[in-house]
Protein backbone atom coordinates (compact mmCIF):
# COMPACT_ATOMS: atom_id res chain seq x y z
CA UNK A 1 0.00 0.00 0.00
CA UNK A 2 1.69 3.77 -0.73
CA UNK A 3 1.70 6.43 1.58
CA UNK A 4 -0.85 7.90 0.18
CA UNK A 5 -3.15 5.12 0.98
CA UNK A 6 -2.43 5.00 4.49
CA UNK A 7 -2.89 9.10 5.00
CA UNK A 8 -6.07 10.69 6.57
CA UNK A 9 -9.19 10.26 4.91
CA UNK A 10 -11.20 13.39 3.79
CA UNK A 11 -14.65 14.37 2.24
CA UNK A 12 -14.67 14.53 -1.41
CA UNK A 13 -18.10 14.83 -3.29
CA UNK A 14 -18.50 13.21 -6.15
CA UNK A 15 -21.11 14.74 -8.58
CA UNK A 16 -23.00 12.20 -11.21
CA UNK A 17 -24.54 13.00 -14.34
CA UNK A 18 -28.25 12.40 -14.40
CA UNK A 19 -27.68 9.30 -16.66
CA UNK A 20 -26.23 7.88 -14.00
CA UNK A 21 -27.85 8.85 -11.06
CA UNK A 22 -30.56 5.79 -11.23
CA UNK A 23 -27.43 3.78 -10.56
CA UNK A 24 -27.48 5.68 -7.24
CA UNK A 25 -30.35 5.77 -5.72
CA UNK A 26 -30.96 8.68 -7.75
CA UNK A 27 -28.15 11.38 -5.90
CA UNK A 28 -26.65 13.64 -7.92
CA UNK A 29 -23.71 14.29 -5.41
CA UNK A 30 -22.09 11.47 -3.04
CA UNK A 31 -20.15 12.08 -0.54
CA UNK A 32 -16.87 9.87 0.35
CA UNK A 33 -14.17 9.34 2.58
CA UNK A 34 -10.83 9.18 1.07
CA UNK A 35 -6.91 10.11 0.29
CA UNK A 36 -6.52 9.22 -2.84
CA UNK A 37 -8.73 9.52 -6.15
CA UNK A 38 -8.51 5.99 -6.64
CA UNK A 39 -9.85 5.84 -3.11
CA UNK A 40 -12.62 7.86 -4.07
CA UNK A 41 -13.85 5.59 -6.65
CA UNK A 42 -13.26 2.25 -3.91
CA UNK A 43 -15.46 4.20 -1.73
CA UNK A 44 -18.21 4.77 -4.41
CA UNK A 45 -18.29 1.45 -5.86
CA UNK A 46 -18.47 0.12 -2.60
CA UNK A 47 -21.99 2.37 -2.16
CA UNK A 48 -22.81 1.50 -5.61
CA UNK A 49 -20.67 -1.22 -7.31
CA UNK A 50 -23.15 -0.65 -10.43
CA UNK A 51 -21.43 2.51 -11.24
CA UNK A 52 -17.92 0.60 -11.59
CA UNK A 53 -19.36 -1.64 -14.97
CA UNK A 54 -20.56 2.23 -16.36
CA UNK A 55 -17.39 3.86 -15.82
CA UNK A 56 -14.87 1.26 -16.15
CA UNK A 57 -14.03 -1.70 -18.61
CA UNK A 58 -13.60 -5.29 -17.27
CA UNK A 59 -10.02 -4.55 -17.80
CA UNK A 60 -9.94 -2.06 -15.35
CA UNK A 61 -9.59 0.86 -18.32
CA UNK A 62 -11.85 4.11 -17.91
CA UNK A 63 -14.43 4.10 -20.60
CA UNK A 64 -13.84 6.25 -23.27
CA UNK A 65 -17.03 7.71 -23.21
CA UNK A 66 -16.70 9.20 -19.57
CA UNK A 67 -14.98 11.62 -18.20
CA UNK A 68 -13.01 12.16 -14.35
CA UNK A 69 -12.70 16.05 -13.43
CA UNK A 70 -10.43 16.14 -10.14
CA UNK A 71 -11.95 19.56 -9.16
CA UNK A 72 -10.98 21.09 -12.77
CA UNK A 73 -8.43 18.52 -14.01
CA UNK A 74 -8.84 15.45 -16.33
CA UNK A 75 -8.11 12.61 -14.91
CA UNK A 76 -7.41 10.69 -17.95
CA UNK A 77 -4.23 12.23 -18.91
CA UNK A 78 -2.86 10.83 -14.72
CA UNK A 79 -0.48 8.03 -14.88
CA UNK A 80 -2.09 6.82 -11.93
CA UNK A 81 -5.36 7.46 -9.95
CA UNK A 82 -3.01 7.02 -6.46
CA UNK A 83 -3.68 11.12 -6.03
CA UNK A 84 -4.01 12.58 -3.13
CA UNK A 85 -7.28 14.70 -2.35
CA UNK A 86 -7.73 17.10 -0.05
CA UNK A 87 -10.72 17.70 1.86
CA UNK A 88 -13.50 19.77 -0.05
CA UNK A 89 -12.21 18.25 -3.57
CA UNK A 90 -14.60 17.36 -5.99
CA UNK A 91 -15.00 14.39 -8.21
CA UNK A 92 -16.99 15.31 -11.17
CA UNK A 93 -18.34 12.42 -13.94
CA UNK A 94 -19.16 13.59 -17.07
CA UNK A 95 -20.10 11.42 -20.01
CA UNK A 96 -20.75 12.16 -23.44
CA UNK A 97 -24.20 13.27 -24.47
CA UNK A 98 -25.03 13.63 -28.24
CA UNK A 99 -28.38 15.50 -28.16
CA UNK A 100 -28.78 18.87 -29.78
CA UNK B 1 -14.33 40.08 -49.64
CA UNK B 2 -14.60 42.15 -46.73
CA UNK B 3 -17.18 45.15 -46.51
CA UNK B 4 -15.53 48.48 -45.41
CA UNK B 5 -19.06 49.74 -44.65
CA UNK B 6 -22.25 49.08 -43.68
CA UNK B 7 -25.71 50.35 -44.93
CA UNK B 8 -27.48 52.85 -43.24
CA UNK B 9 -30.45 50.41 -42.28
CA UNK B 10 -27.10 48.08 -40.76
CA UNK B 11 -26.20 51.17 -38.94
CA UNK B 12 -29.72 51.75 -37.95
CA UNK B 13 -30.10 47.58 -36.98
CA UNK B 14 -26.38 47.17 -35.05
CA UNK B 15 -26.55 50.42 -33.30
CA UNK B 16 -26.68 49.27 -30.14
CA UNK B 17 -23.66 46.40 -31.10
CA UNK B 18 -21.56 49.53 -32.56
CA UNK B 19 -21.89 51.47 -29.30
CA UNK B 20 -20.02 48.77 -27.21
CA UNK B 21 -16.60 50.64 -27.05
CA UNK B 22 -14.52 47.03 -27.36
CA UNK B 23 -16.89 45.89 -30.47
CA UNK B 24 -18.06 48.54 -32.55
CA UNK B 25 -18.43 49.19 -35.60
CA UNK B 26 -15.44 46.86 -36.77
CA UNK B 27 -16.69 43.99 -35.11
CA UNK B 28 -19.80 44.71 -37.17
CA UNK B 29 -17.94 44.83 -39.87
CA UNK B 30 -16.12 41.48 -39.11
CA UNK B 31 -19.15 39.66 -38.97
CA UNK B 32 -20.99 41.02 -42.13
CA UNK B 33 -17.92 39.67 -43.87
CA UNK B 34 -17.78 35.82 -42.07
CA UNK B 35 -19.45 33.10 -42.84
CA UNK B 36 -21.05 30.53 -40.24
CA UNK B 37 -22.54 26.85 -41.30
CA UNK B 38 -24.67 25.63 -38.69
CA UNK B 39 -25.19 21.49 -38.76
CA UNK B 40 -28.66 21.11 -37.56
CA UNK B 41 -31.74 23.12 -37.48
CA UNK B 42 -33.32 21.66 -34.65
CA UNK B 43 -32.97 22.52 -30.55
CA UNK B 44 -29.60 24.14 -30.86
CA UNK B 45 -29.82 25.25 -34.11
CA UNK B 46 -32.58 27.30 -33.82
CA UNK B 47 -31.01 29.80 -31.61
CA UNK B 48 -27.51 29.88 -32.78
CA UNK B 49 -29.20 30.38 -36.05
CA UNK B 50 -31.85 33.39 -34.84
CA UNK B 51 -29.04 35.05 -32.62
CA UNK B 52 -26.62 35.02 -35.24
CA UNK B 53 -28.89 36.27 -38.01
CA UNK B 54 -29.65 38.83 -35.87
CA UNK B 55 -26.63 39.43 -34.51
CA UNK B 56 -25.55 40.11 -38.56
CA UNK B 57 -23.07 37.35 -39.56
CA UNK B 58 -23.06 37.94 -43.17
CA UNK B 59 -23.39 34.10 -44.46
CA UNK B 60 -25.51 31.96 -42.34
CA UNK B 61 -25.80 28.25 -43.94
CA UNK B 62 -27.72 25.66 -42.37
CA UNK B 63 -27.56 21.80 -43.03
CA UNK B 64 -30.96 20.01 -42.26
CA UNK B 65 -32.92 17.29 -44.14
CA UNK B 66 -35.32 16.57 -41.56
CA UNK B 67 -39.19 17.77 -41.33
CA UNK B 68 -40.96 19.51 -39.01
CA UNK B 69 -43.00 17.34 -36.23
CA UNK B 70 -44.89 18.50 -33.16
CA UNK B 71 -42.60 17.34 -30.66
CA UNK B 72 -39.94 19.72 -31.95
CA UNK B 73 -42.04 22.53 -30.92
CA UNK B 74 -41.10 22.78 -27.29
CA UNK B 75 -37.81 23.42 -27.90
CA UNK B 76 -37.17 24.42 -31.70
CA UNK B 77 -38.30 27.64 -32.26
CA UNK B 78 -37.19 28.30 -35.71
CA UNK B 79 -40.45 26.69 -36.31
CA UNK B 80 -43.94 27.29 -35.60
CA UNK B 81 -47.09 24.91 -35.37
CA UNK B 82 -48.14 25.82 -39.10
CA UNK B 83 -44.71 24.37 -39.81
CA UNK B 84 -45.79 20.94 -38.87
CA UNK B 85 -44.67 18.42 -41.69
CA UNK B 86 -43.17 20.77 -43.92
CA UNK B 87 -39.20 20.90 -44.36
CA UNK B 88 -37.13 22.09 -41.33
CA UNK B 89 -34.44 24.12 -43.55
CA UNK B 90 -38.16 26.14 -45.53
CA UNK B 91 -39.07 27.22 -42.06
CA UNK B 92 -35.86 27.84 -40.83
CA UNK B 93 -35.18 30.62 -43.48
CA UNK B 94 -38.16 31.83 -43.75
CA UNK B 95 -37.49 32.80 -40.17
CA UNK B 96 -34.07 33.85 -40.18
CA UNK B 97 -34.66 35.92 -43.19
CA UNK B 98 -37.66 37.84 -41.24
CA UNK B 99 -35.49 38.07 -38.44
CA UNK B 100 -32.74 39.65 -40.47
CA UNK B 101 -33.15 40.43 -44.52
CA UNK B 102 -29.54 41.54 -44.28
CA UNK B 103 -28.42 37.81 -44.30
CA UNK B 104 -27.53 36.30 -46.67
CA UNK B 105 -29.18 32.65 -45.34
CA UNK B 106 -28.23 29.19 -47.69
CA UNK B 107 -29.99 26.02 -46.58
CA UNK B 108 -28.86 22.50 -47.13
CA UNK B 109 -31.60 20.24 -47.76
CA UNK B 110 -29.57 17.13 -47.06
CA UNK B 111 -27.91 15.49 -44.35
CA UNK B 112 -24.55 16.25 -43.24
CA UNK B 113 -22.61 12.84 -44.66
CA UNK B 114 -19.26 12.01 -45.32
CA UNK B 115 -19.48 11.85 -49.44
CA UNK B 116 -20.56 16.34 -49.29
CA UNK B 117 -19.65 17.51 -45.83
CA UNK B 118 -15.87 18.50 -46.98
CA UNK B 119 -17.59 20.17 -49.75
CA UNK B 120 -20.24 21.43 -47.44
CA UNK B 121 -17.81 22.97 -44.46
CA UNK B 122 -15.24 24.35 -46.99
CA UNK B 123 -16.23 27.75 -48.34
CA UNK B 124 -17.38 28.90 -43.98
CA UNK B 125 -14.91 30.37 -41.78
CA UNK B 126 -16.49 28.11 -38.68
CA UNK B 127 -18.64 25.08 -38.01
CA UNK B 128 -21.14 25.01 -35.35
CA UNK B 129 -22.32 21.46 -34.21
CA UNK B 130 -25.88 21.31 -33.50
CA UNK B 131 -26.49 17.55 -34.86
CA UNK B 132 -28.16 15.23 -32.21
CA UNK B 133 -26.55 11.96 -32.67
CA UNK B 134 -22.86 10.52 -32.05
CA UNK B 135 -21.62 10.06 -35.99
CA UNK B 136 -22.32 13.56 -36.94
CA UNK B 137 -20.62 14.76 -34.19
CA UNK B 138 -17.24 12.65 -35.07
CA UNK B 139 -18.11 13.80 -38.62
CA UNK B 140 -18.25 17.30 -38.26
CA UNK B 141 -15.32 17.17 -35.60
CA UNK B 142 -12.96 15.21 -38.15
CA UNK B 143 -14.12 18.07 -40.90
CA UNK B 144 -13.15 20.80 -38.70
CA UNK B 145 -9.74 19.45 -38.12
CA UNK B 146 -9.17 18.32 -41.40
CA UNK B 147 -10.29 21.65 -42.47
CA UNK B 148 -8.57 23.85 -40.12
CA UNK B 149 -11.55 25.37 -39.09
CA UNK B 150 -13.37 26.23 -35.32
CA UNK B 151 -15.61 23.60 -34.52
CA UNK B 152 -18.32 25.29 -31.83
CA UNK B 153 -19.51 22.76 -29.84
CA UNK B 154 -22.39 21.54 -27.71
CA UNK B 155 -24.76 19.13 -26.82
CA UNK B 156 -27.82 18.35 -24.39
CA UNK B 157 -29.78 15.68 -22.12
CA UNK B 158 -32.25 16.22 -20.23
CA UNK B 159 -31.32 19.28 -17.60
CA UNK B 160 -27.40 19.13 -18.53
CA UNK B 161 -25.71 20.56 -21.41
CA UNK B 162 -22.16 20.84 -22.78
CA UNK B 163 -20.08 23.19 -24.75
CA UNK B 164 -16.49 24.09 -25.93
CA UNK B 165 -14.49 25.29 -28.81
CA UNK B 166 -12.61 22.17 -30.48
CA UNK B 167 -9.65 23.91 -32.93
CA UNK B 168 -6.46 22.15 -32.78
CA UNK B 169 -5.14 25.02 -35.40
CA UNK B 170 -5.48 27.39 -32.79
CA UNK B 171 -3.81 25.09 -29.98
CA UNK B 172 -6.63 23.15 -28.40
CA UNK B 173 -8.29 19.81 -28.40
CA UNK B 174 -10.59 18.67 -30.73
CA UNK B 175 -13.83 16.40 -29.82
CA UNK B 176 -11.63 12.87 -29.98
CA UNK B 177 -9.48 13.97 -27.52
CA UNK B 178 -12.07 14.33 -25.31
CA UNK B 179 -14.56 11.54 -26.19
CA UNK B 180 -11.74 8.82 -28.00
CA UNK B 181 -14.55 6.50 -29.05
CA UNK B 182 -18.18 6.82 -28.96
CA UNK B 183 -20.59 4.99 -26.52
CA UNK B 184 -21.83 1.60 -27.81
CA UNK B 185 -25.20 2.29 -29.52
CA UNK B 186 -27.98 2.51 -27.05
CA UNK B 187 -25.72 3.20 -24.16
CA UNK B 188 -26.65 7.24 -23.97
CA UNK B 189 -30.43 7.23 -24.92
CA UNK B 190 -30.66 10.19 -27.08
CA UNK B 191 -33.40 12.87 -26.41
CA UNK B 192 -35.85 11.50 -28.38
CA UNK B 193 -35.57 8.51 -25.79
CA UNK B 194 -34.63 10.07 -22.84
CA UNK B 195 -35.81 13.40 -23.21
CA UNK B 196 -35.12 17.11 -22.49
CA UNK B 197 -35.80 20.44 -20.88
CA UNK B 198 -36.89 22.68 -24.12
CA UNK B 199 -35.64 25.90 -22.61
CA UNK B 200 -32.21 23.65 -22.07
CA UNK B 201 -30.90 24.31 -26.10
CA UNK B 202 -31.99 27.64 -25.82
CA UNK B 203 -29.41 28.07 -22.91
CA UNK B 204 -26.61 25.79 -24.45
CA UNK B 205 -27.34 27.18 -28.25
CA UNK B 206 -26.79 30.50 -27.02
CA UNK B 207 -23.42 29.66 -25.39
CA UNK B 208 -22.59 28.58 -28.64
CA UNK B 209 -23.69 31.49 -30.29
CA UNK B 210 -21.42 34.08 -28.27
CA UNK B 211 -18.57 31.89 -28.89
CA UNK B 212 -18.93 31.85 -32.33
CA UNK B 213 -19.24 35.74 -32.27
CA UNK B 214 -15.86 36.11 -30.17
CA UNK B 215 -14.26 33.61 -32.51
CA UNK B 216 -14.98 36.05 -35.76
CA UNK B 217 -14.55 39.08 -34.05
CA UNK B 218 -11.71 38.27 -32.33
CA UNK B 219 -12.83 39.54 -29.01
CA UNK B 220 -12.92 37.93 -25.09
CA UNK B 221 -11.20 34.18 -24.82
CA UNK B 222 -12.78 31.64 -26.38
CA UNK B 223 -13.70 28.50 -24.67
CA UNK B 224 -10.79 26.62 -26.05
CA UNK B 225 -9.24 24.12 -24.15
CA UNK B 226 -12.04 24.11 -21.23
CA UNK B 227 -15.60 22.22 -21.64
CA UNK B 228 -18.18 24.34 -20.14
CA UNK B 229 -20.99 21.97 -18.11
CA UNK B 230 -24.56 23.48 -17.38
CA UNK B 231 -26.65 21.92 -14.76
CA UNK B 232 -30.06 23.11 -14.68
CA UNK B 233 -31.68 21.46 -11.96
CA UNK B 234 -28.41 22.93 -9.84
CA UNK B 235 -27.89 25.93 -11.90
CA UNK B 236 -24.45 25.49 -12.04
CA UNK B 237 -22.39 26.47 -14.56
CA UNK B 238 -18.71 24.52 -14.19
CA UNK B 239 -15.86 24.73 -16.20
CA UNK B 240 -13.13 21.71 -16.95
CA UNK B 241 -9.92 21.73 -18.20
CA UNK B 242 -9.45 19.98 -21.68
CA UNK B 243 -6.29 19.70 -24.09
CA UNK B 244 -5.18 17.81 -27.07
CA UNK B 245 -4.42 14.29 -27.39
CA UNK B 246 -0.70 14.07 -28.81
CA UNK B 247 -1.93 9.97 -29.25
CA UNK B 248 -5.28 12.10 -31.30
CA UNK B 249 -6.21 9.72 -34.24
CA UNK B 250 -6.88 13.08 -36.05
CA UNK B 251 -5.04 15.71 -34.33
CA UNK B 252 -2.50 14.38 -32.44
CA UNK B 253 1.36 14.09 -33.80
CA UNK B 254 1.25 11.31 -36.15
CA UNK B 255 -2.83 11.22 -37.14
CA UNK B 256 -4.03 8.10 -38.35
CA UNK B 257 -7.12 9.45 -39.53
CA UNK B 258 -6.26 12.03 -42.65
CA UNK B 259 -9.64 11.44 -44.13
CA UNK B 260 -12.80 11.26 -43.73
CA UNK B 261 -14.22 7.81 -42.92
CA UNK B 262 -17.44 5.58 -42.61
CA UNK B 263 -18.92 7.34 -38.72
CA UNK B 264 -21.86 5.17 -38.80
CA UNK B 265 -19.55 2.09 -38.93
CA UNK B 266 -17.33 4.13 -36.32
CA UNK B 267 -20.26 4.53 -33.93
CA UNK B 268 -21.48 0.58 -34.39
CA UNK B 269 -24.68 1.69 -36.01
CA UNK B 270 -26.13 -1.16 -37.53
CA UNK B 271 -27.09 0.95 -41.04
CA UNK B 272 -23.86 -0.90 -41.96
CA UNK B 273 -24.39 -4.40 -40.86
CA UNK B 274 -27.53 -5.70 -43.19
CA UNK B 275 -26.14 -9.17 -43.16
CA UNK B 276 -25.92 -9.88 -39.81
CA UNK B 277 -29.40 -8.11 -39.45
CA UNK B 278 -31.00 -10.51 -41.38
CA UNK B 279 -30.97 -13.82 -39.09
CA UNK B 280 -31.22 -11.54 -36.00
CA UNK B 281 -34.72 -10.18 -36.48
CA UNK B 282 -38.32 -11.28 -36.20
CA UNK B 283 -41.38 -10.10 -37.58
CA UNK B 284 -44.45 -8.73 -35.61
CA UNK B 285 -46.51 -11.45 -37.57
CA UNK B 286 -43.67 -14.58 -35.82
CA UNK B 287 -44.17 -12.59 -32.23
CA UNK B 288 -47.82 -12.76 -33.07
CA UNK B 289 -47.62 -16.45 -33.85
CA UNK B 290 -45.30 -17.26 -31.20
CA UNK B 291 -47.75 -15.84 -28.62
CA UNK B 292 -50.95 -17.24 -29.88
CA UNK B 293 -48.89 -21.03 -29.63
CA UNK B 294 -47.69 -20.07 -26.51
CA UNK B 295 -45.18 -20.60 -26.97
CA UNK B 296 -41.50 -20.70 -24.52
CA UNK B 297 -39.78 -17.56 -24.62
CA UNK B 298 -39.22 -14.12 -23.07
CA UNK B 299 -40.38 -11.10 -24.58
CA UNK B 300 -38.09 -8.09 -23.60
CA UNK B 301 -38.85 -4.50 -24.00
CA UNK B 302 -35.82 -1.93 -24.15
CA UNK B 303 -37.56 0.91 -24.16
CA UNK B 304 -37.12 3.82 -21.27
CA UNK B 305 -40.07 3.83 -18.72
CA UNK B 306 -41.87 7.04 -20.09
CA UNK B 307 -42.47 4.92 -23.37
CA UNK B 308 -44.07 2.06 -22.14
CA UNK B 309 -46.41 4.13 -20.15
CA UNK B 310 -47.40 5.45 -23.35
CA UNK B 311 -47.12 1.79 -25.17
CA UNK B 312 -46.72 -1.63 -24.03
CA UNK B 313 -47.21 -5.45 -24.46
CA UNK B 314 -48.47 -7.25 -21.62
CA UNK B 315 -45.96 -10.20 -19.99
CA UNK B 316 -43.06 -8.19 -21.42
CA UNK B 317 -39.87 -7.73 -19.35
CA UNK B 318 -38.20 -4.73 -18.62
CA UNK B 319 -34.53 -3.60 -18.80
CA UNK B 320 -33.91 -0.29 -20.62
CA UNK B 321 -31.16 -1.11 -23.05
CA UNK B 322 -28.88 1.21 -21.25
CA UNK B 323 -29.05 -1.01 -18.25
CA UNK B 324 -28.74 -3.72 -20.32
CA UNK B 325 -24.80 -4.71 -19.89
CA UNK B 326 -25.12 -4.76 -16.17
CA UNK B 327 -28.58 -6.48 -15.76
CA UNK B 328 -28.22 -9.05 -18.43
CA UNK B 329 -28.03 -11.85 -16.05
CA UNK B 330 -31.42 -11.39 -14.92
CA UNK B 331 -32.49 -13.06 -18.21
CA UNK B 332 -32.97 -16.67 -18.73
CA UNK B 333 -30.48 -18.19 -21.74
CA UNK B 334 -32.73 -21.49 -21.87
CA UNK B 335 -35.24 -19.56 -24.37
CA UNK B 336 -35.64 -18.02 -27.51
CA UNK B 337 -35.60 -13.90 -26.15
CA UNK B 338 -37.70 -11.34 -28.31
CA UNK B 339 -36.95 -7.98 -27.69
CA UNK B 340 -38.81 -5.18 -28.35
CA UNK B 341 -38.14 -1.32 -28.90
CA UNK B 342 -40.19 1.61 -30.50
CA UNK B 343 -39.10 1.06 -34.29
CA UNK B 344 -36.76 -1.68 -34.38
CA UNK B 345 -33.31 0.19 -33.61
CA UNK B 346 -32.63 -0.27 -29.61
CA UNK B 347 -33.52 -3.90 -29.77
CA UNK B 348 -31.14 -4.28 -32.84
CA UNK B 349 -28.68 -3.30 -30.61
CA UNK B 350 -29.49 -4.93 -27.62
CA UNK B 351 -30.10 -8.45 -29.42
CA UNK B 352 -26.42 -7.43 -30.49
CA UNK B 353 -25.15 -6.92 -27.46
CA UNK B 354 -27.09 -10.25 -26.03
CA UNK B 355 -25.53 -12.68 -28.56
CA UNK B 356 -21.98 -11.10 -27.62
CA UNK B 357 -22.84 -11.92 -24.28
CA UNK B 358 -23.80 -15.25 -24.79
CA UNK B 359 -27.25 -15.26 -25.64
CA UNK B 360 -27.37 -17.23 -29.08
CA UNK B 361 -31.14 -16.88 -29.50
CA UNK B 362 -31.44 -13.04 -29.16
CA UNK B 363 -33.54 -11.56 -31.64
CA UNK B 364 -34.89 -8.05 -32.59
CA UNK B 365 -38.57 -8.13 -33.56
CA UNK B 366 -38.25 -5.72 -36.62
CA UNK B 367 -40.25 -2.22 -36.75
CA UNK B 368 -41.12 -2.50 -33.11
CA UNK B 369 -43.91 -1.51 -31.02
CA UNK B 370 -45.05 0.66 -34.27
CA UNK B 371 -45.14 -2.25 -36.33
CA UNK B 372 -46.89 -3.70 -33.84
CA UNK B 373 -49.76 -1.12 -34.02
CA UNK B 374 -49.82 -1.00 -37.96
CA UNK B 375 -49.58 -4.45 -38.20
CA UNK B 376 -51.21 -6.43 -35.74
CA UNK B 377 -53.08 -4.54 -32.73
CA UNK B 378 -53.78 -0.48 -34.04
CA UNK B 379 -55.58 -0.44 -30.58
CA UNK B 380 -51.89 0.03 -29.14
CA UNK B 381 -51.25 4.06 -28.96
CA UNK B 382 -48.79 4.94 -31.14
CA UNK B 383 -45.77 7.96 -30.43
Amino acid sequence: MSDHLQSESVRVDIALPSLLQSHADGQSCIPVMASTLQGCFDALFAKHPLLQRHLFTESGQQRPHVLFFHNEDNTRWLDSLNIPVREGDTLTILQAVSGG
Amino acid sequence: MTPNNLSPSEFQRYTRHLSIPDFGKEGQLKLKAASVLCIGAGGLGSPIAMYLAAAGVGRLGIVDADVVDASNLQRQLLHGTSDIGKKKIVSAKARLTDINPEVEVVVYDQLFKSDIAMELAKPYDLVIDGTDNFPTRYLSNDVCVLLQKPNVYGSIFRFEGQSSVFAPHLGGPCYRCMFPTPPAPGLVPSCAEGGVLGVLPGIIGMVQSIETIKLLTGIGEPLLGRLLHFDALSMKFREFKLKRDPQCPVCGDQPSIKELIDYEEFCGLPATKQAAEDSIEITVHELNAHLTARADFTLLDVREPFELEIAALPSAAHVPLRELPTRHGEISKSAPIYILCHSGVRSLHAAQLLRELGYPQAFSIAGGITAWSDEIDPSVPQY
